[in-house]
Order: structure tokens, then sequence, then C-alpha cells
């Protein structure tokens, strides 16, 4: 097979700790492979790229982009649509269009212009999953997977009842291999399936859920106890109850200490770090401190942030009750969806505005995370797309890691109140682009368990992001130079070359199969579908790639 | 002299027409308007293929459609200053999105006259078709400044979720006018369609044919008879742009109706009650 040589790069590579020196990449058969022993070797193909900066592919591990609330979203926004950029049709690619949420192909092609390489859907109910891997086929290029919902499952719940840790274990691991998933995910534990029954939601974790008589704390403890039990690669994947209200900060406390040492990822952590009291928005403020100082003492507890931007965009959540929440605040439209036995769904537009005291408060305490949590291995860098912001403004936010000067102009002209309310004023950290290496590929891969992404080493995916130095850093980071995806050069200075199929990556852990009979009786008497057409097919998969679980010593 | 812009044929596919800027034809020779890319279907051609264009911009920034130009649409689009005459039909979408200028249409319109428009005037002296001054579908506001007086009839839901401006028509009206309304003015004098202002939160709504008024849906409530001051200030103004009114409608009294108590219920429905 051909060979590819990235030759003479600056690269920095923090898995392999390379803090920007100048190497050879060499690539074949979509992997990084050893440089030959025999200098004389010559390629069949060089890049030469002396002087520009060397990462691997950027890796978002809680993004928004496939499954039926993701095209709900698409066809209940065509006033967005119709305003934002085309992608028109090219020699090598299919038409699209941008706005706050893409559509598959166009999905497709702008994380690839971005040097991203990986993205996982972060909310799919089990029910959805054929949905969601059939738009996942039609996103092009990039490798892709997604987080099963299961914080409001009726059966989970019912075991969690019953006190029976086999058959929740069982239960997990059978909806992960039936949807053909990749990480077992919990939005509002308890509180979806509360309010979706009429009770209110659940404000604290010690509320009761009507009709199954557990608390969110159960599930919460329960499913991070059968994911790591079950050797998942990457650890429950919680969305804590009570987002987005002021005074929060203390259920997201409470559900850290909740893990009791279990692995647990906390994701968008910036929407639930707000103090105040739930009932006057005028007393919203930061408590990142607090929290960022229990994740630092904590190494079980993993976050990804969830900025948000001032722009556009749609808020769009398997949290019901927080849809409904916005939609009474902001009086956009809305959507609910209710996924019987197993989730719910909000969808609301929403536009940040820097003149919102809230919103500038969001947007700092966003960036306070980033510069509060000292070990960058532990924070990844996401805007929950499209819910913060769209992916496309990664690159802004890495200038304002890099630069205080910037962030502080902001500030400067944020409204009142805003600066009293966090200490984003005086954190002085600036992020080195080693630094920003870690948050946008290698932590994220780190923290998915992915052993071939977010390095470069011999062996790994050969994803490689290749930026022209610029002063500029955010156009540094919105038009790399070259992306090589699988060893494919598929963006060439801005252009996308390439409409190949990614892979998608998936688990399947193992469990007790003697288990399945009490789930068919109890699904039989629960569902609108038939046992048997539940399950998506391995067949089914294009391009899968099954990820190894790991059984823990 | 100003620009002309001749259609030589009627076409049965639609063309596309907002490439045609007034801020760029203003410096622009007649070749180069000429070889401007208009949408035919799904394909871009070049303006002469469909029309005759003479005269310039320059001068007096006018420009002037002729022929049938009912199958033309977004004439005027985004339109900032100037003015547009429009000497035959003009299709649809005429004055979308316009901050500014005045466009007059000596003929028929199609739907969406002036949607999302944000400020001018447009004057359409026959008929228009639906969605007068509304909101394009999905969207949040409509018409948020400038005036739209058609002479003629106008279709369904004019000024859906519109927020500021004023639309008067002359003659017969559809459904739902005002249907979501945020502000504004809407002036309807001949007879109307049915069910007013649904969801509407404030604005003004009026119908100076009392006797074939439609009748007020539940939400809405009867809050008495008065002859309002700005009544006179907007028929005043109307009359200044040769709009014609009809007789005692300066010394009018209304019914005033209030609603939409679903939303916000700051909306106003006057009936001329001094007729009968």
């Amino acid at each position: 097979m051909p060979q590819l040589l990235i030759k003479g790069g600056t690269v920095y590579d923090p898995k392999n700790n390379i803090d920007g020196e100048v190497r050879d990449i060499w690539i074949q058969d979509g992997r990084i492979i050893d440089a030959p022993s025999d200098v004389s070797t010559k390629a069949d193909k060089t890049i030469d790229a002396t002087g520009y900066v060397i990462m691997p592919g950027g890796v978002d591990m809680h993004c928004h982009i496939a499954g039926p609330k993701v095209n709900t979203a698409r066809k209940m926004m065509p006033d967005d649509k119709r305003l934002a950029p085309m992608v028109h049709r090219t020699m090598h690619t299919r038409s699209g269009t941008t706005g706050a949420v893409p559509s598959t192909w166009a999905t497709g092609y702008l994380y690839s212009g971005l040097g991203y390489t990986t993205a996982f859907d972060a909310a799919v109910p089990p029910l959805a999953a054929r949905h969601t891997h059939e738009e996942l086929e039609d996103t092009p290029i990039i490798d892709k997977g997604f987080y099963v919902m299961m914080g409001n499952n009726h059966y989970i719940m019912k075991q969690l009842k019953e006190k029976d840790p086999e058959k929740v274990k069982a239960c997990v691991a059978w909806l992960i291999n039936s949807a053909k998933g990749y990480g077992a995910k919990l939005v509002n534990p308890g509180g979806v399936e509360a309010w979706k029954s009429g009770q209110r939601n659940v404000d604290t974790l010690d509320e009761t859920v009507d009709g199954f008589d557990i608390k969110p704390r159960d599930i919460i403890q329960g499913v991070a106890r059968a994911v790591d039990e079950l050797g998942m690669p990457h650890p429950v994947h919680l969305h804590c109850n009570n987002l987005g209200l002021p005074g929060n900060h203390d259920t997201t406390f409470e559900t850290m200490k909740a893990l009791e040492g279990y692995r647990g990822h906390l994701t968008h952590i910036q929407f639930h770090s707000y103090g105040g009291d739930p009932d006057d928005q005028l007393t919203f403020k930061s408590e990142v401190p607090r929290l960022a100082q229990y994740v630092n003492e904590n190494k079980n507890l993993t976050v990804d942030v969830g900025q948000v931007m001032f722009d556009k965009t749609t808020s769009m959540t398997g949290d019901g009750p927080l849809g409904y929440f916005l939609h009474k605040v902001l009086g956009r439209k809305w959507f609910s969806g209710d996924t019987e036995m197993e989730a719910g769904c909000g969808i609301v537009p929403i536009e940040y505005r820097n003149k919102s005291m809230i919103h500038t408060l969001q947007w700092a305490i966003g960036l306070e995370w980033y510069l509060m949590v000292d070990d960058p291995w532990r924070i990844g860098m996401s805007t929950d797309h499209p819910n913060g912001g769209s992916f496309m403004a990664y690159p802004e936010i890495i200038a304002l890691l890099m630069d205080r000067g910037r962030r502080q102009e902001v500030l400067d002209k944020a409204p009142d109140g805003v600066a009293e309310r966090c200490s984003l004023a005086d954190l002085s950290r600036e992020y080195t682009l080693y630094e920003i290496a870690i948050i946008t590929r290698a932590s994220p891969a780190r923290i998915l368990g992915l052993q071939n992404k977010g390095h470069l080493g011999t062996g790994a995916d050969a994803d490689v992001t290749i930026y022209s130095r610029d002063d500029d850093i955010q156009r540094m980071f919105e038009l790399p130079r070259y992306v090589v995806n699988r060893g494919e050069i598929v963006v060439d200075d801005g252009e996308v070359r390439s409409n190949a199929e990614g892979k998608l990556l998936h688990v399947a852990p193992d469990f007790d199969l003697d288990m399945i009979p009490d789930i068919q009786d109890w699904f039989e008497d629960h569902y609108t579908i038939q046992f048997r057409n539940y399950p998506v097919d391995q067949n089914y998969l294009s391009n899968p790639e099954q990820v190894p679980t790991t059984v823990p010593s | 002299m100003a620009l002309t812009i001749r259609l030589r044929e009627k076409t049965s596919i639609p063309v596309e027409v907002d490439s045609i800027r007034m801020d760029e034809v203003r410096s622009q020779s007649v070749d180069e308007v000429k070889a401007t890319l208009v949408q035919y279907g799904n394909r871009q051609l070049p303006l002469c293929d469909f029309f005759d264009v003479e005269g310039s911009a320059a001068d007096d920034s006018e420009i002037v459609w002729e022929g049938d130009c009912s199958h033309v649409k977004l004439i005027g689009a985004n339109l900032t200053s100037g003015k547009i005459r429009v000497e035959g039909n003009s299709g649809m979408h005429l004055g979308a999105e316009m901050t500014g200028g005045e466009i007059v249409v000596s003929g028929n319109s199609g739907d969406w006259v002036g949607a999302e428009m944000r400020g001018g005037r447009i004057h359409v002296l026959g008929n228009a078709g639906q969605l007068v001054g509304s909101v394009y579908r999905g969207g949040h506001r409509g018409m948020t400044g400038g005036e739209i007086i058609i002479d003629g009839d106008a279709g369904n839901e004019i000024g859906h979720a519109m927020r500021r401006g004023m639309i008067a028509v002359g003659g017969r009206s559809g459904d739902a006018p005002g249907v979501s309304m945020i502000a504004g003015t809407i002036l309807l004098f001949g007879q109307a369609g049915i069910r007013p202002g649904p969801s509407m939160r404030r604005g003004t709504i009026v119908f100076f044919d009392g006797e074939s008024a439609p009748e007020m849906i539940p939400t809405f409530r009867a809050t008495g008879v008065c002859r309002p001051t700005f009544m006179r200030l907007y028929l005043q103004h109307l009359k200044s742009l040769g709009f014609s009114l009809p007789d005692g409608a300066l010394d009018a009294r209304f019914h005033r109706y209030n609603g939409d108590f679903l939303e916000l219920g700051k909306g106003e429905i006057f009936v001329r009650a001094d007729l009968n």
C-alpha cells in the first residue's frame, strides 16, 4: 500500500510527550507507522510540512449531529437554514445546508474542514438507534459513534428498585449491544420520567421518582457501577439534574460525590455550575471554584465544558423538562418528544446575547472551567453543539484560552454585574499549543478510551491536522492547511477533497445472556414494537469498528 | 432616464431577479446589467436571455420593470434606497426584506409582498396575493417597518407576525389578518375574511367596512365604542398618498375589541360603528 510522509512539521502530540518538536510522520494503510529503518526509503507521497504545526485529528466527545432530535431541529428551523450559507456541490462533495444544525453531509465536511476527524453524538434513545446509524452513514469523512440514553429507562429503573445490580448490568450491556452504541448516557436521571408522568421535575438527588420508588442517586450509582464492571472504555456520561437553573451547583456537587469513586464523565459542566436562587434569575452567579476544586481532587471524574458563545443557535436535549423550561423563558417555538419507555426530548431555538448579563456569565463560567481544572487531561473542549454554540466556534474558544487580553476585551464590554459574579478576570492562565492539543484531541480520546485516536504514535489511526502558523490563533485553527483522515488527504487548503465514509465506533460489552428472557418478557408487555425488531443488527452497520472493553483487574 | 428592464415574453418557469440590486446597477453599464446571472428554475442564466435592458439608474436611482412579470420573483428584494416601478404585474416576494426606498406596481402582485420588510414603501395599484408583509415560515418576526399599500384586494394572513409598520388594503381581504401579530397597524377597507388577529400580542387591526366585518374570535373581548385620534392621522397620511377613503371615514366611530387573551391580550381590533 502507498506510503504518505508528512515531513518536517512541528509536532504537538501530548500522549507521546512531544511538545513542538520537528518530526517526520509516516503513514500506511490508514495508520501511523514507524519511520523506515532504511533512510533512503522514499514515500509514495510527501507533504512538506516544514514550518507547519502538526496535531492529531480533533476529537469531539459531545455533540448532537444525528438522530431524530437533530433531524427535527433541522426541520423546525427553516428560518435559520434560509439565511445560513449553503454548501454547494463539488466534484467530490454533495450539497447541504448549514446554520446551527447542518445537514448530515455538510456536518461531515464542516468538521473535517476544521481539522476534526472524530465526533460522538451524545444522546440517542435506543429506540432511535437505527435512524441514528442511517444518518451517521450519511455523515461523511469523520469517524463517529453515539451514547445511549438510559437515565430514565423503565426497565433499568425497575431493576434498580429491586436492587438487582446484575440485572442492571445486563440491561445496560443489552441496550448498548442492541443500539450498537459507544457509551452509556444519563440525562437528568429520573427527572425526565418524573416530568413525563405528570410529577414536576426532580429538584434533588433524593427526591423519589413516582411509580418507580427510586431516586436519581440510585440511577447514577447503579449505572456508573454497571459501566465500570462491564469494562466499558468510556465512563458513564452524565448530564446532571437541574441543568441551567440558578443554584444547581449543589446538585452537581452531590452528583460528583454520589459516584462514590466510580468513574464518571460530567458533561457540559458549564450549565451545571450556577449559584443563586432558582426563583430569581438576578441572583445568578458562578460556582465554578468549588466544583473545579472537587474535580481536581477526585481522579475518577472528568468533564467537558459546553461553552456558550454569542450567536443564534438551537437548544436540543434529551432533557424534556428543560426544553419546556426554555420555551417558557424564551417564548420561542418548542418541540417535545416522548420516547415511550426510554427518554424525552426538547428542542427550542435560542440566541445568546453579549448584552445579557446571564448569557455573558454563562460564557465566563465556561471559560472558568477550562482555566480552573489543573490537569488538561481531565477536561475536553465542547460547546455541546449546538446547545451552547456551533462546533464551528472551537477556533474562537481556542483563541480565548490562549489570549487573556481577548477574554478581558469581552469582559470590559460585559453588562454590569458579570465581573463580580465570576472569577474570570482574575484568571491569568493562558493555554499553550500543547495544552490545546490535549483538550481538543488527546484528552477526549483518552476519556473515551480510544487507544488509536488523539495521538500520532505508531499504530494510531492516521488522523492528522496540519495548521499554518498564524499570529491570529482563531484564523489558524479555522483553516487548517491539510487534514488527513485514515491516511487520506481529505481537506487541502480549505477544499474538501473526499466523500469517503468514516468508521462507526461502537462497543459490545459481554453480559449474562440468561438475563435476556426476563428483558424480553417485560419488553413485550410494554413496548410498541416487536422484541426481535428492536436491536440493530450487525449487518445494518456501515463500516463498523468494535472498540474492545477491558475487564477491570 | 431610468434603467428599463423589459420582459420579452412571459416564462412558465419563474425567474428570480434578486441579483439585480439597486446598489450595484447604479454604477453598472447596460452590458453589465445584461450579463448579471438570474435564477431560471435550477439554472443560472444572464438577464438578457429574458429581458431587454436600456437606460441607467445612475442619475435618478430608478429601475422600471416592464411586461407581464407575474412569474418574475423577488423584484426589489433587499432594496435599500431609490425607486422601482413595475409597469404591469409582479411575481412573488416583491420587495421582500427591503430596508428603504419605494416600489410602485401598476398591476397585480403575487404572494409575499414585502415579506419581512424593514422599511420603505410598497404601493400596489392592483391586487396582491397571500401573506402581505408576513414572516417567512419558521421565523418569528414579519414586517418590522415601512408601509405597504394595496389599492385592490389581498389574500390571507396579512401581516403575519408583523412587528411594526403599516399595511392598508383598499379592496377585499382574506382570512386571519394579523395572525400572531407582535405590533403594527393593519387597515382593511373592503370586505374581509374570517378570524382576525388570532394570537396577536399587540398591534391594531381596523375594519372600515363595518357591515361585512368578521365575527371576533372567542378570545377577544369587546371594550366599548370610541373615536380614536390616531385614526385620523393614519387616514390623512393615506389620503396624501392618493389612497381613496370611504365617505365619513375621518370622523367615524369604532367598536373596540381587545385580545388575543391567549397571548398578551394587548392587541386591539376596531370595527367601524357609525354606518347603520
